[in-house]
């Protein structure tokens, strides 16, 4: 068995995750442990689920997930991953999927609210950037990172009842594009697929490894103006952002209803240029001080 | 008894109508308010959006996936989305109709009411396609005539869109119009603009649009180019390229005669002559 620790949690698994950081046998005790194993699943999923959905059924205490061509999933009881994975699928794969799919689908078990987004700390609290796919949250965490500022957690942002991110893994992902643009030689990267440009890129010291207060929400958006739009977004206009790009859950509504009161919502509407990332940060830099925040790097 | 949910696709080649119908749609769809602005242009989500396929796949990003491996599970989407329809939705859609390599089409018949596709001539398309991909014309009729052509297909960044497969512009045209068991209707973006109302009336009802030739009426007053084009320089418009200046252009027919050298004529007829003649865009003697 390998041990490996993310999410705050022990992860005791049958596979090996060079992606994750290592603990020692004397973490365990007394820690909350999820499991991960190799074996068969049932084809066609969960007796009596209370929600199906294209790839997944569910029940109080299980999820099943079937992404054809890579791998059955199934979690139960929100510490037991058991993993069927299509013969001959290369490890990298296999592992991209446990650490998203599985990891997200188990945190939503542990009645987490998670977003999709990357996460940055300033000083005692951190901010999280969301937004729809392509709107460039792992390119600008990566961004700050370039800047001397340090990472709680990429794609996964998962946000406990006291409104404190868990740091995820220690490494942001990013196509081979904004790798090069953020001067990272993706020839020192690993691919997170063989068939995929995009690249895992190491945290090392810079990976923040325990939970903070979130702050601030930063809502991506591309669009087709060269200027970049800050706006401040007020009272319960907080609430669709929040739905939007939090994944569905126990008590969505209620949580994102409860978050809205407690954080700042920016929309961020930009070129998606990789060369007006700088403004873009400087922007983002200046507008900490609304918020009561410090720029980490001043 | 026909189904009353699912998904009916609008579907055309780029720069042939498209935003302009679905303006007419949504304002259909809200006749008691005003001109709709150009920011509430929006029926359903197009076939191509991340966010929908993500949203579907739920706990899988796309972004994880190949192009091949997201095209494999796009048609269980298509059909998961119309079967569960809460009532009838229109999407925007560019890709020509293809086919999986277990021939399974990327569009289902399952969910879907049927698909109204718009053709324009090539002639003029390759001047208003020019434009928006901000290339020259030649380099516009090469791509027209690629069978290889697709958008959103780099390997090096990510998309909010998926990769699309146009094929050749002919190629597209075949594709939807020979869609087997498909219910297809075919209208010309030169019949939208000569015979308007008649032409939108036509849709409409295909569309299940229950509008009264009024509504029709007023719909196209609300989407006239000049109007669209005002509000395109007050507020901008969200599909506009960012390379581009503006995105309603002209949108008239016949410009061709004015713009193209006899070289690109004779390039895009030998092209594409076969199906031009097909939809009345040259003489069947021709």
């Amino acid at each position: 068995m390998f041990r490996y620790r993310a999410y705050e949690l022990i992860v005791l698994s049958e596979l090996a995750f060079p992606e994750l950081i290592s603990c020692s046998e004397s973490d365990i005790v007394d820690s909350d442990c999820v499991t991960i194993q190799l074996g068969k699943l049932n084809p066609n999923g969960l007796d009596s689920p209370l929600l199906t959905g294209l790839l997944y059924q569910m029940t109080e205490t299980a999820l099943w997930l079937n992404v054809p061509g890579i791998a059955r999933f199934l979690v139960r009881d929100g510490n037991h991953v058991t993993v069927d994975p299509v013969p001959g699928l290369d490890e990298a794969s296999i592992r991209l999927f446990v650490l998203d799919a599985c990891m997200s689908m188990l945190l939503i078990k542990r009645r987490l609210l998670l977003f999709h987004g990357s996460v940055v700390q300033l000083g005692q609290h951190c901010v999280a950037f969301t937004g729809g796919p392509g709107s460039g949250k792992s390119t600008i965490a990566a961004a700050f990172l370039r800047r001397g500022y340090s990472v709680l957690s990429d794609a996964i942002c998962a946000v406990d009842e006291r409104w404190h991110v868990m740091p995820g893994y220690p490494q942001i992902r990013l196509w081979f594009d904004a790798a090069k643009r953020l001067g990272f030689d993706t020839r020192a990267l690993q691919q997170i697929r063989p068939e995929l440009f995009k690249f895992y890129v190491p945290l090392s010291s810079q990976f923040h490894a325990s939970r903070l207060p979130l702050k601030v929400v930063y809502v991506l958006e591309t669009h087709n103006r060269d200027e970049i739009a800050l706006t401040h977004v007020e009272g319960m206009g907080k609430l669709r952002p929040l739905l939007s790009n939090t994944y569905e859950g126990p008590k969505q509504l209620q949580r994102c209803t409860q978050l809205a009161s407690q954080v700042s919502v920016v929309n961020v509407a930009w070129p998606y240029h990789v060369h007006q990332l700088d403004k873009l940060v400087d922007l983002i830099e200046n507008d900490f001080a609304c918020h009561g925040l410090k720029n980490a790097i001043s | 008894m026909p189904s009353r949910n699912g998904i009916f696709w609008l579907a055309s080649y780029p720069k042939s109508g498209n935003t302009w119908l679905r303006i007419v749609i949504v304002n259909l769809l809200n006749p008691s308010k005003g001109p709709i602005d150009l920011s509430q242009i929006k029926t359903g989500d197009m076939a191509s959006s991340r966010t929908w396929i993500n949203n579907t796949l739920a706990f899988v990003d796309s972004g994880s996936l190949t192009h091949d491996e997201v095209d494999q599970l796009r048609p269980a989407v298509y059909r998961w989305q119309g079967e569960h329809a809460d009532g009838v939705s229109y999407h925007k859609i560019h890709d020509a109709y293809t086919y999986l390599n277990d021939k399974t089409p990327l569009i289902p018949v399952e969910g879907c009411l049927g698909a109204l596709y718009l053709i324009r001539n090539p002639l003029d398309l390759v001047i208003s396609f020019s434009y928006h991909l901000n290339c020259s014309i030649d380099e516009a009729i090469d791509k027209m005539g690629d069978k290889h052509f697709a958008f959103g297909q780099s390997k090096y960044r990510p998309y909010g869109q998926l990769r699309q497969h146009l094929l050749s512009w002919s190629e597209h045209v075949q594709s939807w119009t020979a869609a087997k068991d498909m219910n297809v209707m075919v209208i010309r973006y030169e019949d939208m603009k000569l015979k308007p109302l008649e032409t939108f009336t036509q849709a409409a009802d295909f569309l299940r649009l229950d509008a009264s030739e009024e509504a029709i009426a007023k719909a196209l007053d609300n989407a006239r180019i000049e109007k669209l084009q005002e509000q395109e320089t007050q507020f901008g418009f969200v599909d506009r390229p960012a390379n581009v200046e503006r995105f309603f252009r002209k949108g008239i027919v016949g410009e061709w005669r004015d713009v193209l050298t006899q070289a690109q004529i004779k390039k895009i007829v030998q092209r594409h002559g076969d199906v031009m003649k097909a939809y009345g865009y040259l003489p069947k003697s021709a």
